[in-house]
C-alpha cells in the first residue's frame, strides 16, 4: 500500500516539476517574416523572451512606466502624424514634454508620478485620431 | 497553406487568391463571392465549375471608383450593398450584371453624407453592414475614429451614430435613418440571429492601457437604442484612463449592456456570422463564429484565429474557445490575419485573411 502511495507522488512530483519546467522554457516571440518567391516562408526577424518572464513583466512595479513610454509613438513627431492624427505643434510639444516629465520620474523611481504624466501624453494620444 | 489547427472532421483548402481580402457577401444562386477591402476594390470570386476552387477572381463594378469599400452584404432579395468610409452603395441584381463591366451602382447614402466629412478618418473607418430580416433595413457600423472619442465629439457623434450603429430603408427615397446603438468605439462585424433577430456585434478595445487589458467584446443588442460604454469604458467594464472617475450620464448609464463575451485583451475582433447550415456537427448550429485579425502591438501575439461562440437555450453566450488557428508561426510571426467569416452555400464557412490574401473554405466531411 506504501508502496502504491510512493509510485503514485513520485509520478505527480514528476509530473508537476515537468509541467512548471515546461511552463518556463515556452517561448513568446513578436517577429515578421514573409514568404520568398520560391514559395518558402522566412523568417526577416523575432525575438523571444520566456513566458516566465513575460509574466514577470507584466507584474514588475515599473510594467506601466515602460508599457506607457511605449505606448507614446514616435509617429506623433513626424509630418505624416500631424497630417493624419490632426496634431497641433501646441498639442505635440505638450506630449513630448509630459513625456520627458514622465520618464524622469519614473527613472527616479517615483512611479505612480511617472505614470501619471505618461497617462496624460497618452490621453492628448487618445483624443486625436491616433489609434 | 498554413498548418491549421481544426477539430477533428474539419478540413481547409483555399478557396480564391484575393488580394486585400476583408468582409465576405455570399451569392445567392451563383457561387460567388464578393470580397471588400481597405483600398479601393471589390473583388468578387466565381466558382464557376463547382469544385469548391474559385475560378475567376475579377474586379467587381471596375467603373466605380470606391473609398474603403470594406462591408459588402448581400439581401435574400439578390441585392448588393457596398459600405464604403463614407457613402453606401446599392447595386441591384448583382448576381446577374456582376459579368458586366459597367454595373448599375445607386447610391443610397451620398458621398459626404454617412458621416460628417471633417470626421472621416483613416483608422477605424472599415464599415461593415447587414439586412435585418425584421424591419429589411440595412444596418451599418460607424466606428469612431479616436483612440478615446474626445468629450467635445460625443453630442455629435451620438446623433450621427459615430461610435455606434445606424439603420435605413435599403432603396431609394425616404431614407428613415435612426441611431439603434451607441457607446462602441469601433465595430468591424455584426450579424443577425436568425432564432431571436437580436443583433450581435464585435468590438475593439481601446489601446494604451496595457499589454493585457481591457478585454475585447463580443457583445447582443437584445432590443434597440441600447448603449455600450465608450467612451466611459475601453472594454468591459475596465474604466478609460480618460474618463475614470466622470460620471457616466444617467441616459446612457440606463441603457448601458455589458459585453456577452470578454475576449482576450488586443486580439481585434472582428467579422463575425451565425452559422445556419446543415453541415456542420450539431453543436455548431446557430453557434457564432468569429475572426480574431490578431494584435498590432502587443508584446505577446495573440488573435489570428477563429473562434466560436455557443448559445444557451435563453439565445445568450454560453461558451466561447478557438475554432480554428495556426496562422502565427511560433516566432511570432503572422502567416495570415484572418478578418472575417461567411457560411458559403454548402454549410462550409468561408475565411478572408487580409495579409495573405486568400479566402479559405473550412468544410466538415466527418
Amino acid at each position: 500500500m506504501i508502496k502504491k502511495f510512493l509510485i503514485v507522488t513520485s509520478f505527480l512530483a514528476i509530473g508537476t516539476v515537468a509541467s512548471f519546467a515546461n511552463t518556463d522554457e515556452k517561448k513568446i516571440c513578436t517577429g515578421f517574416g514573409k514568404w520568398t518567391e520560391e514559395g518558402e516562408y522566412k523568417v526577416v526577424r523575432s525575438k523571444c523572451i520566456t513566458e516566465k518572464e513575460y509574466e514577470a513583466s507584466l507584474n514588475a512595479p515599473d510594467y506601466l512606466c515602460k508599457y506607457y513610454q511605449k505606448s507614446i509613438w514616435k509617429e506623433s513627431e513626424r509630418e505624416y502624424g500631424k497630417k493624419q492624427y490632426q496634431y497641433t505643434d501646441s498639442s505635440l510639444n505638450k506630449i513630448n514634454s509630459l513625456k520627458d516629465e514622465g520618464k524622469t520620474l519614473c527613472d527616479a523611481g517615483k512611479l505612480k508620478e511617472g505614470e501619471a504624466k505618461l497617462v496624460e501624453a497618452i490621453k492628448i494620444i487618445s483624443h486625436t485620431r491616433m489609434n | 497553406m498554413p498548418n491549421i489547427n481544426l477539430p477533428a472532421g474539419f478540413s481547409i483548402s483555399v478557396f480564391a487568391v484575393v488580394p486585400d481580402a476583408r468582409h465576405m457577401a455570399v451569392a445567392r444562386n451563383k457561387t460567388t463571392v464578393w470580397i471588400g477591402t481597405r483600398k479601393d476594390k471589390v473583388w468578387q470570386a466565381t466558382d464557376r465549375d463547382m469544385d469548391d476552387i474559385a475560378d475567376t477572381v475579377e474586379q467587381f463594378a471596375p467603373t466605380v471608383k470606391f473609398d474603403i469599400p470594406n462591408g459588402v452584404c448581400f439581401s435574400d432579395d439578390g441585392h448588393l450593398y457596398v459600405a464604403e468610409r463614407n457613402r453606401v452603395l446599392w447595386f441591384p441584381a448583382a448576381e446577374y450584371f456582376m459579368e458586366s463591366p459597367d454595373t448599375v451602382a445607386v447610391p443610397i447614402i451620398d458621398q459626404g453624407n454617412l458621416i460628417p466629412v471633417e470626421e472621416e478618418s483613416y483608422n477605424h473607418t472599415a464599415r461593415v453592414c447587414a439586412v435585418n430580416k425584421a424591419d429589411n433595413k440595412l444596418y451599418v457600423s460607424l466606428g469612431q475614429p479616436h483612440n478615446v472619442a474626445p468629450a467635445d465629439k460625443l453630442d455629435l457623434y451620438q446623433e450621427v451614430g459615430i461610435g455606434g450603429m445606424i439603420s435605413f430603408n435599403r432603396f431609394p427615397g425616404d431614407l428613415d435613418r435612426k441611431v439603434v446603438a451607441t457607446g462602441i468605439r469601433n465595430s468591424v462585424g455584426h450579424a443577425f440571429n436568425p432564432k431571436d433577430g437580436s443583433l450581435w456585434f464585435t468590438d475593439n478595445q481601446v489601446d494604451g492601457m496595457g499589454d493585457e487589458t481591457p478585454p475585447g467584446e463580443l457583445n447582443k443588442m437584445p432590443k434597440m437604442g441600447m448603449w455600450y460604454g465608450h467612451p466611459y469604458t475601453g472594454g468591459g467594464e475596465v474604466r478609460t484612463n480618460e474618463y475614470k472617475g466622470k460620471t457616466i450620464p444617467k441616459a446612457d448609464a440606463d441603457r448601458y449592456v455589458k459585453p456577452q463575451v470578454e475576449m482576450i485583451a488586443h486580439a481585434a475582433d472582428l467579422g463575425m456570422m451565425f452559422y445556419t447550415g446543415k453541415q456542420f456537427p450539431k453543436k455548431y448550429h446557430n453557434a457564432i463564429f468569429s475572426a480574431q485579425h490578431g494584435s498590432w502591438n502587443a508584446v505577446k501575439p495573440r488573435g489570428a484565429r477563429v473562434m466560436v461562440t455557443y448559445l444557451d437555450s435563453k439565445g445568450n453566450a454560453s461558451k466561447t474557445e478557438p475554432f480554428a488557428d495556426g496562422w502565427m508561426t511560433e516566432m511570432g510571426t503572422y502567416l495570415g490575419r484572418p478578418v472575417d467569416v461567411q457560411q458559403y452555400f454548402d454549410g462550409s464557412i468561408l475565411v478572408s485573411d487580409d495579409k495573405a490574401g486568400i479566402i479559405y473554405r473550412i468544410k466538415y466531411e466527418g
